[in-house]
């Protein structure tokens, strides 16, 4: 059995807060919610096709909706009837387009016909790839990648596959749960996933505090070599991919490139378990563990949720009516954003629900100027200088911020945990990213612009050449001579041009005579 | 949104304050060594920088709260009161924290911006306009009693006018006019070769309780020094960097030329040091933002500090060799910086 800690520079350390709640087993909701409501994103270059209409009966995992290659389908969470399908955007974000479904259920949990596969290895990787896509798999880590485009991908060119188990944020334990009640599941998944891409060697990571799943995991694995057990120091954040490969292996992704790249396929364990679901069992995605967060008030522990449910039914369900005093946020503590709308249902990729009172968050913290104390370029996990990109932003020098990399941020709040002024830098940082983003949009319309100017010269040129042959009319006309200043480069550019066609034309002749000569012999 | 503070380490107040307990033993031992004058000077030196600073918020229209309340301007009034010699008058004090806080900290637009030590320029001034007035450095008289010495120190900043050649202070303390710090003894050896003259004013016992109560002051203030690393609000690199090059040029002088240089431990444990490597070099504001741009501050403000001892007219130098390189910073932040994620390392 392999036992190695592995770290990684910066982070904060949580282990003082956390508490450990994986020894509680899953959750079911007793009663179905009546409404589910399914948010498909829009946008003009990547279109979804709907497959339903207004008032068509549906069962559990039928289709909504298909597109190409990139787009995986949204299956239905229930059986029932489509109520409404409309466009829709949220008020907080304007610019992405939603289109809404509502769907309201019967009450019986009625399956399409499901095609089980029992023996992976009879079908080849293609055809699994298909199905994967079918049965709708995106990263569940949060990062919504299609799984069936990641596989395809990786065929031939990945070496090991490393399954994402930390939680880097405090108190969320669902993958957590999930490896503890389903571990044989997963590792079928892992097997499956293995086969497709041919690796051999999995690597499993998960955080160093939590000991029983470490245990139990060490003596399922202890006679496979395909399998190895990887710790990792209790940090936040360990979860991003980026970060854990650099833990693991010393080497980082480069720039505007994946880990598919190196040769490391990352996958999250919810992924892994889906996917096994998907091939064995035929099921296509439509719940997935969630772990909601609470005060001592509310409720909070691991559930199956089913996608779609929308978050004024988890309200109604626990009683808590008073509106005004609860804040809601999608994901966790650190990374999740607060939600204004109550018809806003949880979607694949997120993990937890992160409820609290109005008082906690209502204190006053007054935001000091900048000390320059540097506490945030050391917890930094990606070695940037937050301090340092604040002043620039102040100042408006969009050319120092490239220059100082704000493009890599992954936006984890880790400087601002840490910052002694409580100055919010994450929302600064956002800010510049976007106007990053236009300057270069503009930057490549310029470029375009050059190069299509460059190109009507030459066709200007080309015109006044067929002129030049006639000098008098040349000498006489005072329109054309005001494009002579040009001449001469022009000119040296086309001989080049037609230096480069003589050689050509004389290398196809030596060629031909050469073809020519072999086919004398041969006779 | 405003996002949930679970960890928050230190706020900026509590880091000032840390700072302003750290320095505590520094002015026990100044206070032991050189007479009460040091702390009535501090706290009107405190007292004067609070006024001044609210009165300048008011007119720069800033919210109090967020610009009197962090407590820097406590720091770098103590700071300045522990440098300066103890019992100088009053309208000294005010020209001091003028310059400090009005010119250098809320001119360049307040906590943050400053480009210079706010502490250091004030001192610089001082150093600069009254020399007399700043190597007045008095030994305490065994003859009064406690109180007796709080009155008399009184007496001597608020009311009395004290100039050097006026004959009631002489007759008070007769060490004045003799202006006894080792380094200056050194200097005066180095450039002038005034063994004999010196021999003769000072008696060999006195110099020595002189020598004695500097290591002392120097030891108090590298244990409050110590205290804030273990409590990591300062960073080691630049207090170690900048002790490790005074050590090793002074060493290598000493070595060559024994009969005019003096030892490293006299440059270490002598004036101001220990203040200057791990209270006023480790200011955040005007200091490099990453590890390797501290270690160079540092290795600069340590050369500069045995350069100007031993070759300039001033006997201490803190001042200046922290100004000329908070002059430098930027330049050394414009060039050495974090490469990024995923990017060839420079």
């Amino acid at each position: 059995m392999h036992k190695k800690k592995y770290n990684f520079k910066g982070g904060i350390d949580y282990s003082s807060l956390k508490k450990e709640q994986s020894n509680e087993t899953v959750k079911n909701f007793l009663s179905f919610p009546k409404k589910f409501i399914i948010f498909i994103k829009h946008s003009l270059l990547q279109k979804n096709q709907l497959r339903v209409r207004i008032n068509q009966k549906v069962l559990r995992g039928q289709p909504l909706s298909f597109g190409s290659e990139t787009i995986v389908p949204v299956h239905s969470p229930a059986s029932g009837y489509i109520k409404n399908i409309s466009f829709f955007s949220f008020s907080e974000n304007k610019s992405n387009e939603y289109i809404k479904i509502v769907i309201i259920s019967d009450g019986e949990d009625k399956w399409i016909k499901l095609h089980p596969i029992k023996n992976y290895k009879k079908h080849t990787p293609e055809k699994l790839i298909r199905i994967i896509h079918k049965s709708g798999i995106i990263g569940l880590g949060g990062g919504k990648f299609p799984s069936s485009q990641k596989l395809k991908l990786s065929i031939n060119k990945v070496h090991t596959l490393v399954i994402n188990a930390v939680e880097s944020e405090p108190f969320v334990t669902s993958d957590d749960c999930l490896f503890n009640n389903y571990l044989n599941e997963i590792l079928v998944g892992c097997k499956i996933i293995s086969w497709i891409s041919k690796i051999k060697l999995v690597l499993i990571v998960v955080q160093e505090n939590k000991t029983e799943i470490i245990s139990k995991i060490s003596s399922l694995i202890h006679n496979q070599l395909l399998f190895k057990l990887c710790l990792i120091s209790n940090k936040y954040p360990g979860g991003s991919s980026k970060i854990l490969i650099k833990a693991l292996t010393d080497k980082e992704i480069p720039y505007k490139k994946h880990a598919i790249d190196i040769g490391f396929l990352v996958f999250n364990v919810a992924t892994v378990y889906s996917i096994k679901r998907a091939v064995f069992n035929g099921e296509p995605l439509t719940e997935r563990i969630v772990t909601f967060l609470g005060d001592k008030n509310f409720f909070h522990g691991n559930f199956w949720v089913k996608i779609g449910t929308p978050i004024s039914y988890f309200l109604m369900h626990f009683k808590i009516q008073a509106y005004s005093d609860i804040n809601i946020y999608l994901g966790g503590m650190l990374m999740g954003n607060k939600v204004f709308d109550l018809n806003n249902s949880t979607l694949q990729g997120q993990n937890c629900i992160f409820i609290t009172s109005n008082k906690l968050i209502n204190k006053k913290y007054t935001e000091y100027a900048c000390i320059r104390c540097g506490f945030c370029s050391k917890a930094c996990p990606i070695n940037l200088l937050p301090q340092q990109l604040y002043w620039y932003i102040q100042s408006k020098e969009h050319d120092q911020t490239n220059k100082h990399h704000i493009l890599d941020c992954i936006e984890c709040k880790v400087c601002e945990q840490l910052c002694p002024s409580n100055i919010p830098l994450v929302k600064y940082f956002k800010y510049e990213k976007k106007i990053q983003h236009n300057i270069n949009i503009e930057n490549n319309r310029r470029n375009l612009s050059l190069v299509r100017f460059e190109k009507k010269q030459k066709r200007l040129f080309f015109n006044k050449k067929i002129f030049s042959k006639d000098d008098l009319f040349l000498k006489s006309n005072p329109i054309l001579r005001i494009n002579d200043f040009n001449s001469k480069k022009i000119e040296k550019t086309l001989n080049s041009f037609e230096i480069e066609e003589n050689k050509k034309n004389k290398r196809k002749e030596i060629i031909q005579q050469a073809i020519n000569r072999m086919k004398l012999k041969n006779k | 949104m405003n996002v949930l503070h679970i960890y928050n380490v230190y706020s900026t107040r509590q880091i000032m304050f840390l700072v302003v307990i750290a320095c505590i033993p520094g002015i026990c031992s100044k206070c032991y060594f050189f007479g009460c004058g040091t702390l009535i000077q501090v706290l009107s030196f405190i007292a004067l920088s609070f006024l001044s600073e609210t009165i300048l918020v008011k007119v720069r229209a800033k919210s109090f709260s967020k610009n009197v309340k962090d407590n820097s301007g406590i720091v770098t009034a103590l700071l300045l009161g522990v440098s300066v010699p103890p019992l100088i008058p009053w309208w000294m004090i005010v020209i001091g924290v003028f310059f400090s806080i009005v010119v250098a900290k809320h001119l360049y637009g307040g906590l943050g911006q400053n480009i210079f030590n706010p502490a250091m320029i004030g001192y610089a001034v001082l150093l600069i306009s009254f020399p007399l007035h700043m190597s007045n450095w008095i030994e305490k008289n065994d003859n009064f009693l406690r109180f007796k010495d709080i009155q008399n120190a009184v007496n001597i900043i608020f009311t009395k006018n004290t100039n050097i050649n006026n004959t009631v202070n002489v007759q008070f303390f007769p060490d004045c006019v003799t202006q006894a710090t080792p380094l200056n003894h050194f200097k005066n050896q180095t450039h002038l070769n005034y063994d004999n003259v010196i021999q003769n004013t000072i008696n060999s016992n006195q110099q020595e309780i002189i020598k004695v109560s500097w290591i002392c002051i120097n030891i108090s203030f590298l244990i409050g020094g110590l205290f804030l690393i273990y409590k990591k609000v300062i960073c080691w690199r630049i207090p170690f960097s900048i002790l490790l090059t005074l050590c090793l040029c002074s060493s290598i002088n000493y070595f060559f030329l024994k009969n005019i240089s003096s030892s490293p431990l006299v440059h270490l444990f002598s004036g101001g040091t220990m203040i200057c490597a791990f209270f006023i070099a480790t200011d955040p504001v005007t200091t490099a933002c990453t590890n390797i741009g501290r270690i160079i501050f540092g290795i600069l403000v340590g050369f500069l500090v045995y350069f100007i001892r031993n070759y300039s007219d001033y006997p201490d130098s803190i001042a200046f060799a922290v100004l000329f390189s908070n002059m430098i910073t930027p330049l050394i932040d414009y060039y050495i910086r974090y490469s990024g994620y995923g990017h060839k390392r420079i």
